[in-house]
């Protein structure tokens, strides 16, 4: 697992909670980048290690503790949050065009009522549930930071952001966030 | 004017006390300033924009010209604000503008005496200056500073903006501007369909029309009707622009209806920026103002805004009226408003044929001659010079349809000669457009254009920027045929309102003064914002910190504790340089530069791309984008190279290491490492698709660290790392994976210092705890940390080029100096065939060299032009200029890196630099200043 204290990019505090939103940069599994026109035989092996065949559109995601989502043609992101990761790239035999990015990537947690509104304020995708359920993901900026953005819930989130951005955009997430919860407040009665 | 003792959607249990230009008053829960200035008796509210003249309110919402305030937040003052969109607050303080010392007398008002020197366009002709002895006196430049100062309404705050600002995007199937009663059912009609829909207002209360023609309309009620329907409701909220695929942006008022104590935490505005499936337009329709003699004196009104202050905030313009009219919707109106109490002296109708059914006089085919009192109305004179004695004016001229969105979207317009006025025509497929702003007016309207008072005198057509209708004609009479040149001629339709109570009038009256339609004339294009935005509203959390994004580099807290001078390079924030004691920069580099040439230097070069590039065709794809030849790299090598865009210029370098047979691992610069990517990705996907390539970004996966100088190899020995570090074993420019202090590391031979230097990369969270170790062992071998500032004047020294700094958008390999191993090359790459135009084999290209000072204690600055003679006097030719400069402790002297025309010919000569004012001597030589053997490389 990735260590969220390791650098400058550690945030004080590392979490913040309004009553109505919370965020947390989280410890995320670790992240590889499975790039290139795989052969059958290397497509087998991942899907079997995934437990099933390699997303062939962006958004969806294969799997349960090792997933697979599709980034781009010819480029899938896999997720190994399994208890004990296995050595993947040699599980999948070497060589392969397998890169590990998790000391890349830094993760964060955005939850509650307000999660949608607080990241509708960095992103421009639709993030009403009917265009982006449960369980899926979108590649999108997040301000001005690439990103990737998972739906966990209908007021659960998270994101995976580059590592050194990632202190840019959790003083984002907490300078929008107070003022948003305040406003629901005042606007409670009436909305 | 007067309150009426009931009625209107004010809580007269909650009264409110403001203060306007510093006298205390008194309004209700529900009012606007506008409303509670009339109802305070304020007559004159502010003063023209161009000749000082009184002026008071006209209308009741966005088309209001003359109200314009400055109005207290707290701890700042927001300027241009309209007093018919401020919701009254207690402890509100609002201030006229443009008036001095204040709005009943103004000494501005003198320009008003002076009125005939000051047509339209006067001052095109009258300041442009003369010309003697060979310049130009008393020109615009001159002119423009007095101008200024007297032009403007209101005053931008100095400071920064205090308040919060939120900015958010939305969705939705369809969405709807205005929430009258068309806006109303349109909303409901497609929610019903299961549509998800956003209904935006402008108004505080939802009901648009419905508030003041409707007797027992509820806005709550209708609110929790709408609610019910699942439609998103934003009250408060003004659409501005409408963009390319149904995006909407639009402004909501948070608090600033609140007063300022209670605003504490919240935001002041939100920008919402929509994208829907559909657009309904709701957006109404504003009333035109009608021309005769004087026709803005303070209390002429427009009839509808005057109805809607009597329904909505039980407020009468006055107690006397005569209505001034060209179409029957003033009957009803006025109608309405004398069964509110308001006395109708005389309706006068410019048409032949008018109305005989109404309850007080009405003059037909009469138009008003003049107007009697100056800062209050005292009565009307008519044409046959009968006086009519009356306290306001209300004028009814017709209706516009709202159509600026509309005109964003894309939708053309028509004329409606019925109308008299411009109407929906083409409506794109997205766009619906829906009741007043589709031009559905009431059947029984009859409207009879009428754009020009037959009794002369000073007609206004454009309240706020002071146009009169003498001004539009001189604008036809003088050739300005194109409604766009009339709009710059005269400034009419400019300002914050934008022409919405005067465009019309204005280009219809050209088209009657040049003898033409209308719809000849057209009309000026409708641009985003439809009102004024505050530019803080656009920044929203975009300022400050937050302004850009900043990346940090994993060991940024360990250079903090160092003493670091942090700075923003390509928005990494790097070490500039590192203050012992009481160093300034200039020390601080020196003593760093010194450490790397005579000790060792440890830099964080972390932020240096890192792109992996795997697969069979790897090398192919390689020999492709670099200008060098990559293919014929042996494992365990690595390569500088250089690569160029289609037209051969230079765009990036670094050093590509192979890591294994296909297996590339490729350093762009800092800056570039991105933009390098991105570009890899779409050669691979547009144009080398059947490549076998893929390309990932590592650079954040990876802290670099370079530890460079003669004692470099000893420190890292003294790591615990598993490769034998001998110059036969690791030679310059091999690369070697390693075990370093138990984990995995990536090493290069490689030098950007001009020394012995490893870059030793290791995973990110590694990074800082290797940093420490680093600058530990090498301060106890007299070594220092090194920031930027000493390693590119390290570089400097050493003749190696800074892309972006030594290079520009035009330098091609040969102007640095590369051309040789790149004519070799076999392969074909980007950029090649460029290189063979005959630009590009000029020889009198600029070509890079080095400059040695001819004052050793000054140092050139950078950017500063090579010229020909001994003055930079015309005709001198500029041949070039600096690219890098610095004081190199090593050679004790004045050094730099230049672009100069055929300048690899001219080592030897002595040329001269300007910059400001100053003028510098020095002399050409090579670029490469220390150890031009390289034997410190090899060692």
């Amino acid at each position: 697992m990735s260590d969220p204290a390791h650098s400058a990019m550690t945030m004080k505090p590392a979490a913040i909670a309004c009553d109505s939103i919370g965020i947390a940069r989280i410890a995320g599994p670790r992240l590889y980048i499975f790039a290139g026109r795989p052969s059958e035989a290397l497509a087998g092996k991942l899907a079997g290690a995934v437990g099933a065949p390699l997303p062939a559109e962006t958004g969806t995601i294969a799997g349960q503790a090792l997933q697979c989502t599709m980034l781009a043609p010819r480029r899938w992101l896999l997720i190994d949050a399994r208890d004990n990761p296995a050595d993947l790239a040699g599980d999948l035999g070497r060589p392969c065009s397998l890169v590990d990015i998790t000391e890349g990537r830094a993760w964060f947690e955005v939850t509650g009522p307000l999660a949608a509104d607080l990241l509708a304020g960095a992103t421009s995708i639709d993030l009403r549930l009917k265009a982006f359920p449960t369980g899926t993901c979108r590649t999108t900026h997040f301000v001005r930071a690439a990103a990737i953005i998972f739906r966990r819930g209908p007021d659960s989130w998270r994101l995976i952001v580059d590592i050194s951005l990632s202190s840019y955009v959790f003083n984002w997430l907490a300078e929008f966030a107070v003022p948003l919860a305040a406003l629901h407040r005042l606007e409670a009665p009436s909305r | 004017m007067i309150r009426l003792p009931m009625g209107g959607r004010i809580d007269r249990t909650r009264p409110i006390r403001f203060t306007f230009n510093g006298r205390a008053m008194t309004g209700f829960a529900g009012d606007t300033l506008a409303s509670a200035l009339l109802a305070n008796g304020v007559t004159v509210v502010g003063r023209s924009f161009k000749y000082h003249r009184p002026r008071g309110i006209v209308a009741a919402g966005e088309d209001e010209p003359n109200a314009i305030m400055q109005v207290s937040l707290g701890h700042q003052w927001a300027p241009n604000l309209k007093a018919t969109m401020v919701e009254l607050y207690d402890g509100l303080e609002a201030v006229s503008v443009n008036c001095w010392p204040g709005p009943d007398f103004d000494l501005g008002g003198l320009a008003d005496l002076f009125h005939w020197l000051l047509p339209a366009g006067f001052y095109y002709r009258t300041f442009k200056g003369f010309r003697l002895g060979g310049r130009t006196w008393l020109g615009w430049p001159f002119w423009e500073t007095f101008i200024r100062r007297a032009a403007g309404l209101g005053r931008v705050p100095a400071g920064p903006d205090a308040e919060k600002y939120l900015r958010q995007y939305a969705h939705c199937d369809t969405l709807v501007v205005g929430a009258g009663p068309a806006g109303r059912a349109a909303a409901r009609t497609a929610a019903a369909s299961g549509a998800d829909v956003i209904l935006l207002d402008d108004q505080a209360e939802i009901g648009g029309t419905s508030l003041w023609q409707g007797e027992d309309f509820s806005s709550q009620a209708a609110v929790t009707e709408l609610r019910a329907a699942g439609i998103r409701i934003l009250p408060r909220t003004t659409a501005t622009g409408y963009y390319d695929h149904e995006f909407v942006v639009a402004v909501e008022r948070l608090t600033d209806h609140l007063p300022p104590e209670q605003r504490s935490g919240l935001p002041r505005q939100r920008l919402w920026q929509i994208r829907a499936g559909q657009v309904i337009l709701a957006t109404g329709a504003f009333e035109r103002p009608m021309p005769f003699p004087d026709n803005d004196r303070p209390g002429v009104m427009l009839l509808s805004a005057a109805l809607q202050y009597a329904r909505r905030w039980a407020v009468l313009p006055g107690m006397r009226a005569v209505v001034v009219t060209n179409n029957c919707t003033a009957y009803d109106h006025a109608r309405q408003l004398q069964g509110l109490g308001l006395s109708i002296a005389a309706l006068i109708d410019t048409r032949e044929v008018a109305r005989h059914d109404a309850p007080f006089p009405v003059y037909a085919a009469t138009e008003v001659a003049g107007v009697r009192g100056r800062r209050r109305i005292r009565g009307v004179v008519l044409g046959d010079g009968r006086s009519i004695a009356c306290d306001c004016i209300l004028m009814a001229g017709g209706w516009n349809p709202t159509v600026h969105l509309l005109s964003q979207s894309g939708g053309k317009l028509a004329w409606n000669g019925e109308k008299a006025c411009f109407v929906p025509h083409a409506v794109p497929d997205a766009v619906s457009v829906v009741g007043a702003a589709a031009g559905a007016f009431d059947a029984g309207y009859a409207v009879s254009p009428h754009w020009l008072g037959r009794h002369g005198g000073r007609q206004w057509i454009d309240f706020q920027s002071d146009v009169v209708a003498t001004d539009v004609i001189r604008a036809g009479r003088e050739n300005l045929l194109s409604v766009e040149h009339l709009k710059r001629y005269t400034t009419t339709g400019m300002a914050t309102d934008q022409g919405k109570t005067s465009n019309v009038n204005a280009l219809a009256l050209l088209a009657l003064a040049t003898g033409r339609d209308p719809s000849d004339v057209g009309t000026t294009t409708f641009r985003p914002p439809y009102t004024p935005i505050p530019f803080s509203t656009v920044a929203s959390a975009a300022r400050g910190r937050l302004q850009a994004p900043r990346r940090y580099v994993p060991a940024h807290d360990g250079h903090i504790r160092l003493g670091a001078h942090m700075e923003d390079f390509g928005s990494w924030m790097r070490p500039e340089y590192y203050t012992r004691n009481d160093e300034d920069r200039e020390a601080a580099a020196r003593r760093e530069h010194m450490a790397v040439r005579a000790s060792v230097g440890i830099f964080e070069s972390s932020p240096i791309g890192k792109l992996e590039v795997w697969g069979a065709d790897a090398a192919r794809f390689l020999d492709l984008i670099y200008a060098n030849t990559m293919s014929t790299l042996p494992v365990g090598s690595v390569r500088y190279g250089l690569m160029l865009n289609e037209n051969g210029v230079i765009i990036d370098d670094g050093v590509c290491a192979r890591i294994g047979p296909d297996r590339f691992l490729l350093s762009p610069t800092s800056g570039g490492a991105a933009r390098v990517a991105a570009m890899l990705e779409e050669w691979l996907q547009c144009e080398y698709v059947d490549f076998d390539v893929c390309v990932v970004d590592v650079t954040t996966a990876w802290a670099a660290y370079a530890v460079a100088g003669p004692r470099a190899r000893n420190l890292l020995e003294k790591l615990a790392i598993d490769i034998d570090l001998s110059p036969a074993a690791f030679r310059h420019m091999r690369f070697r994976e390693a075990r370093l202090n138990g984990g995995a590391a990536r090493i290069m031979r490689v030098s950007y210092s001009g020394e012995l230097q490893y870059e030793i990369q290791v995973p990110a969270s590694r990074g800082p705890a290797l940093w420490e170790n680093l600058v530990d062992l090498a301060q106890q071998m007299s070594g220092a940390p090194v920031g930027i500032e000493a390693w590119l004047r390290l570089r400097l020294e050493k003749g190696f080029i800074h892309i972006g700094s030594d290079t520009d958008g035009s330098t091609l390999p040969g102007d640095i100096g590369m051309a040789g191993p790149i004519a070799n090359k076999k392969q074909d790459f980007t950029g090649r065939r460029s290189l063979t135009r005959p630009d590009a084999l000029r020889s009198d290209r600029e070509q890079l060299v080095g400059l040695r000072a001819a004052l050793p204690d000054s140092t050139i600055p950078v950017g500063a032009c090579a010229f020909f003679g001994t003055r930079p006097a015309p005709p001198t030719e500029r041949i070039g200029r600096v690219t890098s400069s610095c004081f190199s402790p090593v050679l004790n002297s004045n050094i730099a890196l230049a672009l100069i025309r055929n300048g690899r010919a001219r080592h030897g000569e002595r040329i001269r630099f300007w910059s400001d004012g100053r003028i510098w001597e020095a002399e050409i030589c090579d670029p490469v200043f220390y150890d031009p053997e390289g034997s410190r490389l090899h060692v």
